[in-house]
């Protein structure tokens, strides 16, 4: 775990410096004892101050297990980015697409990734969900989702 | 108290079929929508307003407290079963629920938080019935340095939900205070670190709080998984058996009781009402290692507080006109479409009424119960289906919920990356607790305290002036020091049982 709380250190003294530095463009307002900035900028320097803590702690070696790995060679890793990656373009296609014709995919899609293979229950489960989801927000709660190409043909 | 009155109203209440089955199908109702991460029981109470337009007023008063006090407890089943609160005041529930439903004992996690959300909820029930006047007596002195020094109080309790590094808590609570910040400052109407209009309104809180749980599990499953993993939820009862009972005894009642009291102060929900007992109940523990392991004290700790909250938050708003919480006042809106203006004068104009509805407060926390009781195995079955197959259907429930908040895919997409943010932080062991009281306590300490300096012409040590503040403040040094010590002893106790 020495690495990676090394890196994250590294990372949230980034941030730290980042937040610091944006605070002192803020704004000044006259007759406001602590302005915008004030929070922000105290709050970053107790992240900075902790991060300090920790990277000394990597350093000095106080937790001395293996950390997982964020390696590309890793199955679980590169499946995890495909499916973040379909799940992405999901979203984005919500609105042209609709949620209807969207999510079924989604659900066989991430389904066959995570190594399903029984096709006919992937296809009834994809259906009925989405069908499931759709109706129970729009007809129980009021919920319209996104309905894309299909809005004009599935106004009910 | 007028006795004779009390138990008429109580009569009419019990006796009056049509009131009974409104809270039964609003406890149900309500239940559900808690258990749906992203639906909450304001957005159940909100939606089922305009239903009421042609009801009596008891019956629609006694349909909205059977959402509301259902919606209490609903938000216990997803941090259960799923990793994610179907309510922010459900998110403690997740820290020792959640492992309770991973070693199997779903349906044992689920009983008790039933048995504790009924619990708190009578408590808060009962004290809202005898102690309203007084209660409220003492939330009218809250103003800005009592607010923030409860804000304080409310993040001292994050070492205690930091798990096992001080250093990694205080870093996630850090960066959710400052995740806090994004957005519009209130006091000045200044835009800071975004422009985006969705961040306007600072992050936005469900989406943000479905990625950080729902999202990031779903991601570390989809990262893990290879061979079918089930875990088999062992359901023998709806209730706790006697020695969860005897355990959980005493933190249901302290639960209760804080709930009651923190839910009496308007603006403090039942969020920060279960984190400050999930916090007091570990630092009485004599085994404060095991918490968020899996131990039924933190799920009582968590949900008696939670519901104890919802009584709470009906004195401020029957008393005084104000609304402890959101979904109160939700509420306010219904009292005033039906004609009836909460007040100090509703105690002598509408005493019948204010009687009644500590009824129908009581009997929807028994519909509570039974339709909890009924449901237990139903949902604890849904731990039982394959993840393979369950994790997709969690993550576009996960979605939808982020996106029907307000309707638009911005908040789908911050779930998102929320969700990557959170499944970084958990695989590299930062806790994800501390960001989420972070986000609920950083605007209301950041706004309050600026608030007093602008009144007090920055004088801050006028806040040691104000007893209430230096009570809290007491309590956050002593509620700090002893996480600290706890923590320390949790340490060496891992480290002795390690070399062992």
């Amino acid at each position: 775990m020495r690495k990676a709380n090394f890196v994250a250190a590294l990372l949230f003294l980034a941030l730290t410096l980042y937040v610091v530095a944006v605070t002192f463009t803020f704004k000044k307002f006259k007759n406001v004892p602590i302005g915008p900035e004030f929070f922000p900028r105290w709050l970053a320097l107790g992240l900075g101050i902790c991060a300090l803590v920790l990277l000394y702690q990597s350093v000095k070696h106080y937790d001395k297990r293996e950390a997982p790995t964020l390696s590309l060679r890793d199955k679980g890793m590169q499946r995890l980015l495909i499916g973040v990656a379909v799940v992405i373009a999901y979203v984005f296609l919500w609105k042209s697409l609709g949620f209807l014709v969207m999510t079924p995919l989604l659900l066989f899609a991430l389904m066959f990734l995570l190594e399903v293979r029984d096709y006919k229950v992937m296809i009834l489960i994809s259906l009925l969900t989405s069908v499931g989801i759709f109706l129970a927000f729009k007809l129980i709660l009021g919920i319209e989702m996104p309905l894309g190409f299909l809005s004009g043909v599935m106004d009910f | 108290m007028n006795w004779s009155l009390l138990f008429g109203s109580y009569a009419n209440v019990l006796l009056n079929l049509q009131v009974m089955g409104m809270i039964f199908l609003g406890a149900t109702g309500g239940v559900l929508i808690g258990s749906i991460p992203g639906l909450t029981a304001t957005m159940g109470i909100a939606l089922l307003i305009p239903f009421t337009y042609g009801m009596d007023l008891i019956p629609s008063i006694g349909l909205l407290l059977g959402i509301f006090c259902g919606g209490m407890y609903g938000g216990s089943i997803s941090a259960i079963l799923i990793h994610t609160p179907g309510t922010p005041a459900a998110a403690a529930t997740v820290m020792d629920g959640y492992p309770m439903g991973q070693k199997g004992e779903a349906g044992r996690a689920l009983s008790i938080a039933l048995y504790s959300s009924f619990v708190g909820g009578m408590i808060g029930a009962v004290l809202m019935t005898f102690l309203s006047p007084l209660i409220s007596k003492m939330a009218l002195k809250f103003g800005p340095g009592e607010f923030f020094t409860l804000a304080v109080f409310g993040l001292s309790v994050i070492i205690s939900i930091s798990g096992k590094s001080i250093v990694k808590g205080l870093i996630s609570a850090f960066f959710g205070l400052l995740l806090a910040t994004v957005g519009m400052d209130k006091v000045c109407a200044y835009l800071r670190f975004t422009k985006a209009p969705g961040l306007y309104d600072g992050m936005p809180f469900i989406p943000t709080l479905i990625g950080l749980f729902a999202l990031s599990e779903v991601f570390a499953g989809v990262e893990k998984i290879t061979v079918a993993e089930r875990i088999k939820a062992t359901i023998t009862r709806a209730l706790p058996d006697l020695d969860d009972v005897k355990t959980i005894m005493v933190p249901v009642i302290r639960g209760g009781l804080i709930g009651t009291f923190i839910g009496a102060i308007p603006g403090a929900g039942g969020d920060i009402a279960a984190f400050v007992s999930y916090g007091e109940t570990k630092r009485a523990s004599d085994h404060p290692e095991l918490f968020g392991t899996g131990v039924p004290e933190g799920i009582a700790a968590a949900e008696s507080a939670n519901n104890g909250c919802s009584g709470g938050a009906m004195i401020p708003l029957l008393s005084l006109g104000v609304p402890g919480d959101s979904n109160t006042a939700v509420m306010l809106g219904a009292f005033i479409m039906k004609g009836i203006q909460p007040g100090p004068m509703m105690y002598v104009e509408h005493l019948d009424l204010v009687y009644s509805i500590f009824a129908a407060m009581i009997t929807a926390n028994i519909a509570m119960l039974i339709v909890g009781g009924c449901g237990v195995k139903l949902f604890a079955k849904v731990i039982s289906i394959d993840k393979k197959k369950l994790l997709p259907v969690i993550l576009v429930l996960s979605l939808v919920g982020a996106y029907s908040i307000n309707g638009n895919l911005f908040d789908a997409s911050l779930a998102i990356v929320m969700g990557l943010v959170g499944y970084l932080l958990q695989k590299y062991e930062f806790p994800l607790s501390p960001i989420l009281l972070a986000l609920i306590l950083g605007p209301m300490s950041e706004s309050n305290l600026r608030r007093f300096m602008q009144i007090h012409d920055s004088k801050f040590w006028l806040l040691f002036t104000r007893p209430i503040c230096v009570v809290l403040i007491i309590l956050a040094v002593a509620s700090l020091v002893s996480s600290v010590i706890n923590q320390k002893k949790i340490e060496r106790r891992t480290a002795g049982s390690t070399t062992k």
